[in-house]
């Protein structure tokens, strides 16, 4: 039986799904988390009060500067017995280094495509991992197959497909001298049908997919990851009741020999 | 220290002149596992043949390993590292993690770089890198002076940078663009470019853009700052561009060369300008990026024309050149190369290789003379002169 985690969009929300049966909440630690929606403070994250288990995303592309603060965090999360999701290397090493008891979970997003890669973060302890959204179902057996550790995958709602540390709004307004009124907008291609979101934040850009929608393939996984969530798709992944699906890569192989 | 010269190779051809004009190194792509799975690329055979004839001038071939394996793709893996390893390249680049247990597996003593697309970007995940036996670290391209000093400082690791060529708009690796609008894999080398289109955006249904929404950066070029960099104590200085022609690959390794060796000169910045046709500037070394670093001007980018020919001889006060785009008597051209200052003069007549008189060079590859007073030598380059260049 596999685990739900919701991202959520509201810290009061926690009062609504506390009730269902779903396992946690990933929330966005303020500054330092991305593609998720919530974005808390340590402060906000240390005084929730929920029956459910935290993840908290810490996955922001990291620098020299952040090292300090995020290491403090890490230590006040340890204490809340909070699991963190990380992208940057730094943060294992900042784990293993002070001797935290946190659990990690990997997703270094795009980077978790083969199962020789996952049993590499096993060797080190990190026994769970968050899969690339662009490999098959095929692959995804494989991995469940030849790895111990527990699988975790996006099964509802926008995926990031391009994470940049530049204000591309913001840049495109100045430059054509507009006003920019929101952080949030769509960007379409010619002769392209999608409508893809662009969303500016902690002067970072993000480009997301559609919303994808793996229904009864989310049974693959160890945990289920929804995001860009209301009740309604949150009831259907529990009572396994799918609709509007969309598969992304799960039956569509990507090329890149194209001679 | 001495701090490395690093050009990309994308054939032996290209490989050749990057040494003699200058690299100290050169890193190429095997016909698999190599983020430019489009580009020719090497066998293990000529593989083989580039490290022998780059250990012969005491230079280095690193091979690219960089792409995001899928489990489809770990077959061939083993007998390729050993026959890597058995040909003596000096280094692999990886961005996969499980490489790292691999290769200690597999073949313990090869040496191990760390690719971009990994995007290090602070002391605290350089160390991590450095105690799984990595022995140099290529950074991500979004730090300043600052920060890469730093990660030096405090990590102790070997440190390349990126100091010419295209850019990626996201961070390393955290872009898979090409996978949704053409299915095409960017990790594993398969990557279109979508960056380089033209979008509308969109606040919610209405279109709210005149000009079209763009995403493109400029090119990066550090020529004005090399010296900080070598001052901080950067191994090794990479150009990108495996893509490239064997004229880019020539000015920018002559040009690169000059500025580590001597000094910067204003004329490089132009130089460099013209053999890519693309505008370039220094991104986030020694600023906060903007709108200044991204292209929103349709850019024309016809294919450069400067390059005219490469010396093939010099005899009887005449230079046999293979030709490789249009020129015609009376122009003015410029050659430099290796053992030649560059100097310009204007082309007094043409031959053929019958010695019969033509007007213009117009067939790539045809052999021609031209007479020239100044000595020349084999695989000089000769381009368009420019304003620039003196008489």
């Amino acid at each position: 039986m596999n685990k739900i985690l919701i991202g959520l969009n509201k810290k009061n929300e926690i009062l609504k799904y506390d009730k269902k049966n779903i396992h946690g909440y990933i929330i966005n630690l303020k500054n330092y988390g991305v593609f998720y929606n919530l974005d808390l403070t340590l402060k906000s994250i240390l005084n929730l009060k929920t029956n459910k288990e935290l993840y908290i995303n810490i996955n922001k592309m990291l620098f020299n500067k952040d090292i300090k603060k995020i290491t403090r965090i890490l230590k006040e999360l340890e204490k809340i017995k909070a699991n963190v999701i990380f992208e940057d290397m730094a943060i294992f090493n900042i784990v293993k280094k002070n001797n935290l008891n946190i659990n990690l979970i990997y997703n270094q997003i795009h980077f978790a495509t083969n199962y020789l890669s996952i049993n590499f973060l096993e060797k080190r302890n990190v026994n769970n991992v968050v899969l690339s959204t662009e490999i098959t179902l095929k692959d995804i057996k494989k991995i469940k197959k030849n790895t111990n550790s527990k699988i975790f995958g996006y099964c509802y709602g926008k995926v990031p497909i391009l994470y940049s540390n530049r204000s591309l709004l913001t840049n495109y307004f100045n430059y054509n001298k507009m006003l920019k009124e929101k952080d949030k907008y769509y960007i379409k291609a010619e002769n392209d049908s999608n409508y893809y979101l662009i969303e500016e934040k902690n002067k970072e850009s993000i480009i997301y997919s559609n919303v994808i929608n793996l229904g009864k393939y989310s049974n693959v996984f160890d945990y289920v990851i929804l995001n860009d969530i209301n009740e309604e798709i949150v009831d259907s992944y529990i009572n396994k009741k799918y609709s509007d699906l969309n598969y992304n890569f799960l039956f569509k192989e990507t090329i890149y020999k194209v001679k | 220290m001495n701090t490395e010269l690093l050009l990309p190779a994308g054939d032996f051809q290209r490989l050749k002149f990057a040494f003699l004009y200058g690299a100290d190194a050169v890193y190429l792509g095997g016909r698999d596992f190599s983020l430019r799975a489009n580009n020719k690329n090497f066998s293990v055979f000529e593989i083989k043949k580039a490290v022998e004839y780059a250990h012969k001038l005491n230079k280095k071939v690193y091979v690219t390993l960089n792409i995001v394996f899928h489990n489809s793709d770990l077959k061939k893996l083993k007998k390729y590292l050993i026959s890597l390893y058995n040909i003596n390249v000096d280094a692999v680049i990886i961005s996969d993690l499980f490489l790292l247990d691999y290769i200690k597996e597999v073949v313990p003593n090869l040496e191990i770089h760390l690719s971009t697309q990994q995007s290090v970007l602070n002391y605290e995940s350089a160390k991590f890198f450095k105690n799984e036996n990595v022995e140099r670290i290529v950074l991500g391209r979004e730090l300043n002076k600052k920060e890469i000093q730093e990660i030096i400082k405090k990590s102790k690791i070997d440190i390349e940078v990126f100091i010419h060529g295209a850019m990626c708009v996201s961070y390393s690796g955290r872009c898979v663009l090409s996978n949704y609008y053409t299915n095409r894999d960017s990790n594993r080398g398969g990557c279109s470019q979508v960056c380089r289109w033209n979008f509308d955006l969109f606040d919610n249904d209405k279109k709210i853009n005149t000009n079209d929404f763009k995403i493109a950066l400029k090119d990066l070029s550090m020529a004005k700052y090399i010296k900080d960099l070598i001052d901080i104590n950067v191994k090794s200085l990479k150009v990108e561009g495996r893509m490239r022609s064997v004229y880019y690959v020539a000015t920018v390794a002559y040009i690169y060369r000059k500025i580590i060796d001597n000094e910067f000169n204003e004329d490089y910045e132009y130089e460099l300008y013209r053999c890519a046709n693309r505008e370039a500037v220094s991104h986030y070394f020694n600023k906060k990026v903007d709108e200044n670093e991204q292209y929103y001007n349709d850019r024309e980018e016809p294919s450069n024309k400067d390059f005219l020919g490469l010396v093939l001889e010099y005899k009887n006060n005449e230079i046999i050149l293979e030709q490789r785009n249009y020129f015609k008597k009376g122009d003015y051209i410029t050659i430099f190369g290796p053992k030649t200052d560059k100097f310009s003069f204007k082309v007094e007549y043409i031959k053929d290789i019958e010695n019969n008189v033509i007007d213009v060079g117009r067939h790539p590859k045809q052999i021609l003379k031209i007479p020239c007073n100044k000595r020349v030598y084999k695989d000089d380059i000769i381009r368009v002169k420019f304003d620039i260049d003196i008489l």
